[in-house]
């Protein structure tokens, strides 16, 4: 799936270089109105039929709900900072931030939303996001914390990266990472388009 | 937004309650479509947009700064309460694993 991503937007780029005249792109807003919509009429029924997730941290207990409030308070306030240091708008930076590694979703969105340009910088730092995360999730459940292995991978926990946090941990931080991931997923279609409007 | 979020609800509210068929792949294939449609769409914006196209290998510093900045904060927060959460987890074993025993002990006598 990360490779049809990835080619899909090359592809788009490639075609709107060499083939799609411009004046074509600028009248694809309603077919891409309707196509969101669809998306995320797809990304509710997918979160709404997850009980599993909820079932967990019932049996798990309470204290795990804090490792996703811990992760998106930390990827908010991170991107917050750097983005006040490179001179970038505080909405844009939060909402960049809002991702937590979901490139494809908050990067259609954002550049729906608001521009094309910041779309395309959500969509790069969230691919970024989840590379760093397979290169630190093992260094960092090593020398940090099993626990904090599973904040690089922010909304990936529940599938990308998921085989890779329970083999460099244990059962009962995989479970986390499933339940953090599912949170965080549940957050990134609400807080994006919320933050942006900031 | 509105409509991001009326959609997004729908979606739970069918989920949830199941008012699909079970077994159906419709819903992801629809998922995938749609979604590869929109990244096309932005990839052809982008493509056309030589402004863009230009800043590129800028907006790929920003990127890897801001991506840095999410994952080291999110790390030292998860750290900062790492061990509440694990006093938390061990003691709840700790009482399932008592309740148990007493239930046995209980069937016993």
């Amino acid at each position: 799936m990360t490779w049809i991503i990835i080619i899909s937007v090359a592809a788009g780029m490639l075609l709107g270089y060499w083939v799609i005249p411009h004046e074509l792109v600028g009248c694809l807003d309603k077919l891409t109105t309707a196509a969101l919509c669809v998306l995320l009429l797809g990304v509710g029924i997918e979160l709404g039929q997850q009980k599993e997730a909820w079932e967990r941290l019932w049996k798990v207990g309470w204290r795990v709900i804090l490792v996703p409030v811990m992760v998106a308070l930390g990827s908010l306030l991170g991107s917050l900072v750097v983005g006040a240091a490179i001179g970038m708008p505080v909405n844009e930076s939060l909402a960049v931030g809002a991702g937590f590694g979901w490139y494809s979703l908050s990067g259609v969105l954002l550049a729906k939303i608001y521009s094309v340009e910041l779309g395309a910088l959500a969509f790069i730092t969230n691919v970024a996001r989840e590379l760093m995360a397979f290169l630190l999730i093992p260094v960092t459940a090593r020398y940090i914390g099993k626990f904090s292995a599973v904040a690089p991978g922010g909304a990936t926990t529940m599938d990308t990266t998921l085989p890779l946090v329970s083999r460099s941990t244990d059962a009962d931080t995989a479970v986390v990472a499933f339940i953090n991931g599912s949170i965080l997923s549940s957050l990134v279609p609400i807080l994006v388009p919320l933050l942006i409007k900031l | 937004m509105e409509l991001i979020l009326f959609f997004l609800i729908l979606g739970f509210v069918i989920g949830h309650f199941r008012l699909l068929p079970t077994g159906t792949k419709i819903t992801q294939q629809v998922m995938v479509f749609g979604l590869i449609f929109l990244l096309l769409v932005m990839g052809a914006q982008l493509g056309a947009n030589k402004k863009v196209l230009a800043d590129f290998g800028r907006m790929g510093m920003q990127a890897v700064a801001l991506a840095a900045g999410g994952v080291i904060f999110s790390v030292l927060f998860v750290r900062m309460v790492e061990g509440f959460i694990r006093r938390g987890i061990d003691s709840d074993e700790y009482n399932i694993k008592t309740v148990s025993q007493e239930e046995k002990v209980g069937e016993e006598g």
